[in-house]
C-alpha cells in the first residue's frame, strides 16, 4: 500500500513560506511531554528543569538508580534495566551498549538520550573542582524581551505603572557539575522595575558527606508530592503509565521564573552510603490579601504580577517560615522508603471563611513514602498527615514485558487536608478535596502503539455554594504508527465526564458537562532539512442540564526547516472556529528556549508565528519569534483590561544566549 | 485599524493508493467566516491513459465527476460539477508536461 500526502496551503495572494525549525532533542522532546499540559499555563520552571539536567548529563557508568530517576518520564522497571545492563556488559560504552539492554524500550531510550553521558565518566570531587583548572569556568547569560505589538486597554489608559514589555535576563556560573551560582531578574508586563523578581542561589554538590548544599531560592520534592512538590507537573496524557509513580527529587537549586514557588534560605542533604538526611529552612514573603480589621489572610497570590496599585498593595505580605527534615534510605533495585517533617508558620491567621480554607497560623505535615518492586509488580506511593486528616496516593504497576505495562493507583484527599506546598496528581490542583481511581496501560505492538488511562474522581465537597458531592471520569485513547520511515501518524481521543455546580435559572444545582476531543496528526519529512506536521482537532461540549452544544475545530501545519547546523526556522500557521470560549481548542507551540506557549483559541480566525534560531561559533545564539493572532471577523479582541480596539493581535520576542 | 481579509482559507489533505490504479483522496478546507468544508473523492485509472474521477463535498453540498486523458506530454481534463448556485456547470483543464523525458 502506497500513501501519498498532498498538503497543500492556498492564500488567496502571497503564498506563505515559513518553516522551519528547532531541530534540538530537548525541544522536541519538550514538546511532546508538554503539550499533554494542556492548560494555559507556562510550564517554564518545568522546562528550566529539563534544559538543567540535559546541560549537566547523568553518567550512566556510575549512577544510582535513584539518580537515574531523576531524568523525566523514566520508570523504575527501565533505570533497573538499565543498571543490570552495565553490570553485565561491565559498562555501557555507547547508545548501541543501552539499546541492547533487556526491559528497556526503544522510544524509552529516544526520550531519555539526552540525559546521558556514556564511556568512563569520573566525576570530579567538589575540593578538585575549587583546587585545579580555574579556567574551566563556565558563564552563561540569557537575555530574552518579549513585546505586545498591540496595546491593551490597560496600558493605553494608563492603568499599570509600567511598559509592556517582559524581561528577562539570567546569568549562570558553573565548575564542573559542583558549583553553581545563578541569578535571574525578570519583569513582566506593566511592572515598572527591570528586577521585579528576582531570584538567585549558591549551589554546592559532594563535598564529603554534603551530597547536595543550596543557599537562596530552592524546591524541595518528596515522595509523590502530596507535602512538598514544586507547583508544576505534568497533567493526565499519553504518558499513561510513565506519569506515576512520580520520583521526588529532594533537594533543587531555583532559578525560574514563578514568583511565588520556590522556598527562600538553605538546604542540605547528607549522605551515607545508602542512607540520605536532608534539612532545610526557608523563610519567604508571598503575595497575598490580609484583612485590615481582623488581620487575617484571606488569600494567597500566585501570579506574580505587580502592575498596579492594587496588585502592588498585596506585593510580599504574607511572611512564612518553614523548617523541615526528611530521610530517606534506599534498598537498591528492591526498592526506598523515606519520611518527612516539616512546620509551616504564617506571621497571621487564616481567616476560615469555608469548609476548604485553613484555619490558624501554624502547620506541621509528617509523610511517609515507600517504593518496592517485587519482579514484574512495582509499588510506590505517599501517605501525608496534616494532623488533621490523612492523604494518601498508591499505585501499582505491572511491566508484563518491555511493550505492554499496567497501571492502578488511587488517592483520597480529604478536603480539610490543606497544603500550600503540595502538588498531588489528581484532576485537580490544590492536592485537596479529592477522591480516585486511575488506571492504564501502554501498549507497543509491531502495528503501532496504543496508550490508554480511565479515570474517575470525586470532589466530596463540589462548591462552597452548594457543598454537595460532585464527580466525574475521564479515558483517553491513543495511538501512533509509523508506516514509513521518518512519517508518524497520531490519533488521539479524550472523553470527559464531569460535573459542576453552577446556577441554573437561578438556583445553583449541579450541571454535567461532556467533553469529547479528537485529534490526528500526521509528523513526516520532506528532507534532510525539512519536517511538517500536520494536524487536524475537533472539540464538542455537552452540558446536560442546558442542553447546551457546542462545536470547535482546528487546523494547523507546521513546517520545520533548518539549512545548516546553525540556522533554524519553524512555522506554524493555524485556523480555528469554535462555538465559544467552552469549546476552546488549545495549541501548544513552539518557541524560544525556556518559553512555553499553550494558547486557547477560540472564536473563528487564524494565528501564524515564524521562530528563527542562528548559533554562531563563539557561543553566542541568537533568536526570535513573531506571531499574529487574526480574527478578521471580529472588531476588538480581549475584554477588560486586555481588550484590543484591533481584530490583530501580534507579539515580537527576542533572545540572546551567550557562553564563554 | 483594524486588518480587512476577503478571503483566506486553509486546505489539508490526503490521497490514498489502496490498490494499483484506484486512488482516494479526503480534505478539508476551512476558510474564515464559513464552516468547514469536507471534500471526498476517487480517481480510479481505467487504463494507462484514461482516468475517471468522481467527488462529493458538503458545506456547500455538491457533487462532481470528470474524465482526464494522458497522452506523451499533454493531458486534458473534463469535470462537471453542481454549484450550488449556478446549477451543473462544467470545467475543461489542459496540463503540458515539460520533463526531461
Amino acid at each position: 500500500m502506497k500513501l501519498f500526502f498532498l498538503l497543500t496551503i492556498f492564500f488567496s495572494f502571497v503564498p506563505i513560506l515559513y518553516a522551519q525549525v528547532d531541530t534540538t532533542t530537548l525541544q522536541n522532546n519538550l514538546y511532546d511531554i508538554l503539550e499533554d499540559a494542556t492548560t494555559d499555563k507556562e510550564g517554564v520552571e518545568y522546562y528550566d528543569l529539563v534544559e538543567y539536567l540535559v546541560q549537566n548529563k547523568i553518567a550512566v557508568n556510575t549512577a544510582s538508580i535513584a539518580e537515574l530517576m531523576k531524568i523525566p518520564n523514566i520508570d523504575r522497571q527501565s533505570a533497573i534495566a538499565i543498571v543490570r545492563q552495565r553490570n553485565l556488559l561491565g559498562g555501557i560504552k555507547n547508545e548501541n551498549d543501552l539499546r541492547s539492554a533487556e526491559g528497556v524500550s526503544e522510544e524509552l531510550i529516544d526520550r531519555i538520550i539526552s540525559y546521558l553521558i556514556f564511556g568512563d565518566v569520573k566525576d570530579v570531587s567538589f575540593f578538585d573542582s575549587i583546587n585545579k583548572n580555574f579556567k574551566a569556568i563556565d558563564f552563561t547569560l540569557r537575555s530574552r524581551g518579549i513585546y505586545d505589538l498591540q496595546q491593551d486597554k490597560a496600558f493605553s489608559d494608563g492603568k499599570y505603572y509600567g511598559s509592556s514589555w517582559k524581561i528577562y535576563n539570567r546569568f549562570v556560573v558553573s565548575k564542573d557539575k559542583n558549583i553553581r551560582v545563578g541569578v535571574l531578574i525578570e519583569k513582566d508586563p506593566g511592572e515598572k522595575s527591570f528586577n521585579d523578581f528576582t531570584t538567585f542561589h549558591f549551589y554546592a554538590r559532594d563535598i564529603g558527606f554534603i551530597k547536595n548544599f543550596v543557599a537562596g531560592d530552592f524546591l524541595f520534592e518528596f515522595g509523590h508530592g502530596l507535602t512538598l512538590w514544586s507547583r508544576y507537573s505534568i497533567s493526565k496524557g499519553i504518558e499513561t503509565v510513565g506519569i506515576l509513580p512520580r520520583n521526588g527529587k529532594g533537594i533543587i537549586p531555583y532559578l525560574s521564573s514563578d514568583e511565588n514557588m520556590s522556598l527562600r534560605g538553605a538546604a542540605v542533604q547528607f549522605s551515607f552510603n545508602n542512607f540520605n538526611f536532608y534539612t532545610f529552612y526557608s523563610v519567604r514573603n508571598l503575595d497575598g490579601s490580609i484583612d485590615k480589621s481582623t488581620n487575617q489572610i484571606t488569600s494567597i497570590r500566585l501570579d506574580g504580577l505587580h502592575r498596579d496599585s492594587s496588585e502592588v498593595a498585596h506585593q510580599r505580605i504574607v511572611n512564612e517560615k518553614l523548617l523541615g527534615i526528611s530521610a530517606d534510605y534506599s534498598f537498591g533495585e528492591i526498592g526506598s522508603v523515606g519520611l518527612l517533617y516539616y512546620n509551616s508558620t504564617f506571621e497571621n491567621d487564616f481567616q476560615h471563611n469555608s469548609l476548604l480554607d485553613p484555619s490558624g497560623n501554624s502547620f506541621d505535615y509528617f509523610a511517609g513514602s515507600y517504593s518496592f518492586t517485587f519482579g514484574k509488580l512495582y509499588f510506590s506511593g505517599e501517605t501525608a498527615y496534616n494532623k488533621i486528616s490523612l492523604a494518601t496516593i498508591n499505585s501499582a504497576e505491572i511491566a508484563v514485558d518491555k511493550n505492554f505495562s499496567l497501571l492502578f493507583s488511587y488517592r483520597n484527599y480529604p478536603y480539610d487536608y490543606w497544603s500550600l506546598h503540595s502538588n498531588g496528581f489528581g484532576e485537580k490542583d490544590g492536592t485537596q478535596n479529592e477522591s480516585g481511581f486511575y488506571s492504564g496501560f501502554k501498549w507497543r505492538t509491531s502495528y503501532g502503539n496504543i496508550y490508554f488511562y480511565y479515570d474517575q474522581f470525586k470532589y466530596p465537597i463540589g462548591d462552597e455554594k452548594l457543598p454537595l458531592a460532585i464527580k466525574g471520569n475521564e479515558f483517553l485513547i491513543y495511538y501512533s504508527v509509523k508506516p514509513f520511515r521518518d512519517t508518524e501518524f497520531r490519533l488521539r481521543y479524550t472523553n470527559q465526564l464531569k460535573e459542576s455546580v453552577a446556577a441554573i435559572n437561578g438556583e445553583y444545582g449541579v450541571l454535567s458537562r461532556r467533553k469529547d476531543n479528537l485529534r490526528t496528526e500526521l509528523l513526516y519529512k520532506l528532507s534532510k532539512f525539512i519536517q511538517m506536521r500536520s494536524r487536524i482537532e475537533l472539540v464538542k461540549t455537552y452540558a446536560t442540564a442546558i442542553s447546551s452544544e457546542e462545536k470547535g475545530l482546528l487546523l494547523f501545519q507546521d513546517v520545520k526547516y533548518a539549512p545548516t547546523a546553525s540556522l533554524s526556522f519553524s512555522g506554524r500557521i493555524v485556523f480555528f472556529q469554535t462555538d465559544s470560549y467552552d469549546s476552546r481548542v488549545y495549541e501548544f507551540e513552539n518557541d524560544l528556549t525556556g518559553v512555553m506557549s499553550n494558547p486557547a483559541l477560540y472564536g473563528d480566525g487564524m494565528r501564524w508565528y515564524l521562530v528563527a534560531r542562528y548559533n554562531t561559533s563563539f557561543g553566542l545564539s541568537l533568536s526570535m519569534k513573531y506571531s499574529e493572532l487574526i480574527k478578521p471577523n471580529e472588531k476588538t479582541m480581549g475584554s477588560g483590561d486586555t481588550l484590543i480596539n484591533r481584530n490583530v493581535d501580534n507579539r515580537l520576542s527576542f533572545q540572546l544566549d551567550f557562553k564563554f | 485599524m483594524n486588518l480587512t481579509i476577503y478571503q483566506l482559507y486553509f486546505w489539508l489533505g490526503a490521497d490514498l493508493k489502496f490498490v494499483k490504479d484506484l486512488v482516494f483522496s479526503a480534505a478539508v478546507k476551512k476558510e474564515i467566516g464559513f464552516n468547514p468544508s469536507i471534500r471526498l473523492g476517487t480517481e480510479y485509472s481505467m487504463v494507462d491513459f484514461f482516468k475517471l474521477r468522481i467527488g462529493t463535498s458538503n458545506e456547500p453540498n455538491t457533487y462532481s465527476g470528470g474524465i482526464g486523458i494522458i497522452y506523451q506530454f499533454v493531458q486534458v481534463d473534463y469535470a462537471f460539477f453542481s454549484h450550488p448556485d449556478l446549477g451543473l456547470t462544467h470545467q475543461f483543464g489542459l496540463i503540458i508536461r515539460f520533463t526531461k523525458n
